[in-house]
């Protein structure tokens, strides 16, 4: 068994408070290409996503985006907020509408605590994943570790 | 309809899945992250990992590529379409580079009737634990998936 390093975060721990806004990501407008190109990666091939006759069928009004994709929206987020994936330790979230093509979906997270334990300095934040009228597609919270300058 | 409450407990077979450096640069392609870190070995390493990590989200991969829903629809008998992701999250326990092979645990932890404004539904929990091959534990997953009562056999065929 190896003990990896993990990689050291981009944010310091004495930089950041309760209630310290998350720089925000807006992404590009959901298209058919990008649900393909995300089944590919994912592996998810459910054809809701990806074949408009599927979506008019079931009455969702056309293809719907993999609740997974604005969950990568999120990671992606948060992931040029650290600096990388390696300082998180824990990211959910709870899928709360479905988003369509030509929704832009911007991310958005604020710290809610900021504490030290087992000697690890850890932040915990909510994000939010919302669409161009303010439709909440995903929220969620994650934990990460982060270092001091000291 | 639905699956069986007395899967509560059951273990999928375990499956073994290598992490490949192009499927990282794919993912994070595919979900609009052109951090070099996960694409460029050098720049990972300048920035304090030890090869080009995962992505944040990547433990879906793994979950659609080695676990595979036919292989839910197969021992559980999960419907292949029709079902709704409610929640997901992740424990991350050590870093995953590519070369890693993992071999995932997946585990039914609930399953909960619940009547819901269109009819009743089932929500099931699902956990994995993904092993490296040195014997260490780099990731927990958890989803939470909901089958919608309503839905009748053809349309689970169908899609």
């Amino acid at each position: 068994m190896t003990d990896r390093k993990t990689a050291a975060a981009r944010v310091y721990f004495e930089d950041v408070t309760e209630g310290t806004e998350l720089p925000p990501l807006v992404n590009p407008p959901v298209n058919h290409t990008m649900l393909v190109k995300y089944a590919g990666a994912s592996g998810d091939f459910n054809p809701l996503h990806t074949d408009p006759a599927v979506g008019q069928k079931f009455g969702l009004g056309g293809p719907i985006a993999h609740g997974m994709l604005i969950m990568g929206f999120l990671g992606h987020f948060i992931s040029d907020y650290l600096g990388g994936s390696g300082p998180l330790k824990r990211f959910g979230v709870r899928f709360k509408s479905m988003t369509r093509h030509e929704d832009v979906i911007t991310c958005t997270g604020v710290i809610t605590h900021k504490y030290e334990e087992d000697g690890q300095h850890l932040i915990k934040a909510n994000v939010f994943a919302t669409d161009q009228t303010g439709e909440v597609k995903a929220s969620g919270s994650f934990t990460a570790v982060l270092p001091t300058r000291s | 309809m639905g699956i069986k409450p007395e899967l509560v407990g059951h273990t999928l077979a375990p499956t073994t899945f290598e992490i490949e450096r192009g499927k990282i640069r794919e993912f994070a392609a595919a979900t609009g992250d052109s951090n070099p870190i996960y694409t460029d070995r050098e720049a990972a390493q300048a920035a304090g990992y030890e090869d080009t990590p995962v992505p944040p989200t990547f433990g879906t991969v793994m979950g659609f590529w080695a676990l595979g829903k036919e292989k839910q629809a197969e021992e559980l008998g999960f419907p292949m379409a029709g079902v709704l992701h409610g929640e997901e999250e992740y424990i991350y326990l050590a870093p995953i580079y590519p070369g890693d092979k993992l071999t995932g645990n997946q585990k039914v932890v609930s399953i909960v009737e619940k009547e819901g404004k269109s009819g009743s539904m089932q929500i099931i929990t699902l956990e994995t634990v993904f092993t490296n091959h040195h014997g260490q534990e780099v990731l927990k997953s958890s989803q939470t998936i909901v089958i919608p009562e309503s839905m009748d056999e053809t349309e689970r065929s169908d899609a």
